[in-house]
């Protein structure tokens, strides 16, 4: 295992080296003594190479959310944990939410023939609309949201199946 | 209000015998914390996506709306009247948004005999449409912004729009806020942009009417709170509000670095004149555009309590929310203008659910932790709650940081280290990048206009992280990880010792 981290879409390794009151670490390539002295639920103390910070911190599956110097850091672990499903159409066929948002118009319905680009619907998000298009010419064989509903991003809104 | 008892001793009366809260978030809870300090039972109505909301178990009472969407329960004018009668409510503060500025709920709230808190219907109204509200400013001798007053379909519209000379700004005459404003910088574009400006209009506010103004830029935003109690009105200075990003104010600030004693005395004047001469009844906000030249127009008038309004209450020691409760149960204005005097400046950072990094998107999560800011000077209205579901249904506004100082100088180091210390855990938020732009020379010099984060905005984005502060946080990461702890705490310190993990 090589364990890796994600930070705004940086890959970072961290390895363990050796464990004893502290652990010896390997950062990015860099070796440093740390360790967490847990004061609450969500509230601990780092110390790193003997100098100490204060860390709040809270964990979402493989995502860790830590407070540190002042900023929020989102760390995903990329191994260890199932990796999360990014946003984003695939060649699969499902048309997946960019962003989260609410639908504003549906233009298609299932069994519908659409051509590459053709508008499938109109999302609204940040007070802001978005055309969501088809990424390839095909038949709509499911919508999965409706007018009016909200939905996450990477949410699957529809699938369309590729013309033969 | 004063009810005298037989020995003639004045016992202080509730404003109203029931208040409820038409709103949700970080203004519902602050129009309950003064609903609580004037010691007038309260009532908020609320989605089931809102059930564990501080503002649901702050109020004396809480009522359960429904809809086709969490927004659009708060938007249901039947419903919340229901409430109103279920709950013999008195009055009915709408907040911002949502209800605040529907003459119709004014209107089914009066036909109820309940009072509505804020302006009568047919003010809002008029400055809702603002067409006719740039009509009644004119016609009070101040300066509008020249424009193109047809009808988009009328075949002279191009050309009128046209010779105000690029870029032009397409703007909803229902609107406000920023819906439905798109800037054109030339001709060809006018057309698709009328198109989807009458197209949110019409989504938005049910109304298509578009105008078009010229468009200036290198413009300060400035806006004036006004009190009036119909008959006088004081304004209570000035907020600068330029710092924006696609037309939603992210910072804003009083006083304005760019605004002397005299010219808070020309814009105050200007905005009790429009207040006096509408019999505005409650709290407003008059919007100027103020040029590079010292040039200022009038934008448009705000008939709610603003989001910002904050600000103006730590400068001027005025509980705005307060005011307009004593406005609206007809107790006469108490302010004197000549008493009103700014003390010290006041930062307000709008703290929201979105990635910097990532266009703005915003995010969606779970808040797992929160640790607000305190401390002398710092206020945090934040509607947040560990647990709570961020989601896309509402505006990702989470709450406000604001801080006050004796200087504007202390206020912005005040806000910046509060920002700092502002822990939200379990969803993305601008807290980083809103501390960036205090910290950026610009803001320390005032230097603020309308396009200060298209001018500095990529510079703001790309100032990374210190290498040593990813390094920290990575290995608070890695120990705090649950994976980590677990195998830690199961393998034995000696087995660990001989880096069996390491491969």
């Amino acid at each position: 295992m090589r364990p890796t981290h994600r930070i705004d879409g940086q890959e970072h390794r961290v390895t363990p080296l050796r464990r004893s009151a502290s652990q010896l670490l390997e950062v990015d390539g860099t070796q440093l003594e740390a360790s967490l002295r847990w004061t609450g639920d969500h509230e601990a103390v780092l110390t790193v190479n003997g100098s100490e910070h204060q860390v709040h911190a809270a964990q979402d599956g493989a995502t860790l959310f830590v407070h540190l110097d002042g900023r929020s850091w989102r760390i995903e672990s990329l191994n260890g944990f199932a990796g999360r499903m990014d946003g984003g159409s695939g060649a699969d066929g499902r048309i997946r939410a960019p962003m989260p948002g609410v639908v504003v118009e549906i233009d298609v319905r299932p069994g519908d023939a659409v051509a590459e680009n053709q508008r499938l619907a109109l999302i609204e998000s940040m007070k802001m609309q978005t055309e969501i298009t088809a990424p390839m010419a095909g038949t709509v064989t499911a919508v999965h949201v409706e007018r009016g509903g909200s939905f996450d991003r990477g949410a699957a809104l529809m699938e369309l199946e590729r013309n033969a | 209000m004063r009810h005298m008892t037989l020995d003639e001793t004045p016992v202080p009366q509730p404003l109203f015998s029931k208040v409820l809260v038409a709103n949700r978030g970080e203004i519902a809870r602050r129009i309950l914390r003064c609903l609580r300090t004037l010691n007038i039972p309260s009532a908020v109505v609320y989605h089931d996506s809102d059930r564990r909301s501080p503002a649901v178990a702050e109020a004396d009472q809480a009522v359960e709306i429904s809809g086709a969407s969490p927004a659009a329960a708060y938007l249901d004018i039947e419903q919340i009247l229901s409430v109103c009668d279920h709950l013999g409510v008195e009055a009915v503060h709408p907040g911002y948004g949502f209800l605040a500025e529907n003459p119709a709920f004014a209107r089914a709230l009066a036909e109820a005999g309940i009072t509505f808190i804020g302006p009568s219907a047919e003010i809002m109204e008029l400055m809702g449409d603002k067409i006719a509200a740039r009509q009644f400013v004119a016609a009070q001798g101040l300066p509008v912004p020249p424009s193109v007053d047809l009808d988009p379909a009328d075949p002279g519209f191009a050309e009128a729009a046209a010779s105000l000379g690029f870029p032009v700004v397409v703007k909803a005459s229902a609107g406000g806020g920023g819906k439905g404003m798109n800037i054109v910088r030339q001709a060809d574009e006018l057309e698709g942009a009328l198109r989807i400006a009458a197209s949110e209009a019409s989504r938005y506010f049910g109304d298509g009417r578009v105008y078009v103004e010229r468009y200036f830029t290198g413009i300060r935003h400035i806006e004036v709170q006004v009190l009036g109690d119909g008959e006088r009105a004081v304004h209570v200075g000035e907020r600068e509000c330029s710092v924006q990003r696609r037309f939603q104010k992210v910072i804003e600030e009083a006083p304005s670095p760019a605004v002397d004693d005299a010219m808070r005395t020309r814009l105050g004047a200007a905005a009790v004149g429009i207040a006096e001469a509408a019999a505005y009844q409650g709290a407003g906000t008059v919007e100027f555009l103020h040029t590079a030249k010292g040039e200022f127009f009038f934008l448009e008038m705000n008939t709610r309590i603003q989001v910002e309004h904050p600000v103006t209450e730590l400068v001027y020691g005025v509980d705005l929310v307060a005011e307009q409760l004593r406005i609206a149960a007809r107790e006469p204005l108490r302010l004197r203008q000549e008493n009103l005097q700014p003390d010290g400046h006041a930062i307000e950072c709008r703290l929201c659910a979105e990635d910097p990094a990532n266009g703005f998107l915003p995010e969606t999560g779970r808040v797992a932790h929160l640790k607000e800011p305190q401390g002398e000077g710092i206020r945090m209205d934040s509607g947040l709650h560990p647990g709570q579901d961020v989601t896309a249904a509402f505006d990702p506004l989470l709450g406000k940081l604001i801080a006050h100082g004796a200087t504007r100088p202390a206020a912005i180091a005040k806000a910046i280290a509060a920002l700092r210390e502002t822990v939200v855990l379990g969803v993305r938020t601008n807290a980083a990048y809103l501390g960036a732009i205090l910290a950026h020379p610009a803001f320390a010099e005032g230097a603020t206009d309308t396009e200060f984060l298209d001018r500095h905005g990529d510079a703001l984005l790309s100032q990374a992280p210190p290498a040593d502060a990813i390094v920290r946080a990575l290995a608070a990461a890695h120990l705090a990880d649950r994976q980590t702890r677990l195998i830690d705490n199961a393998m034995p310190a000696l087995h660990a010792a001989l880096g069996a993990w390491r491969n």
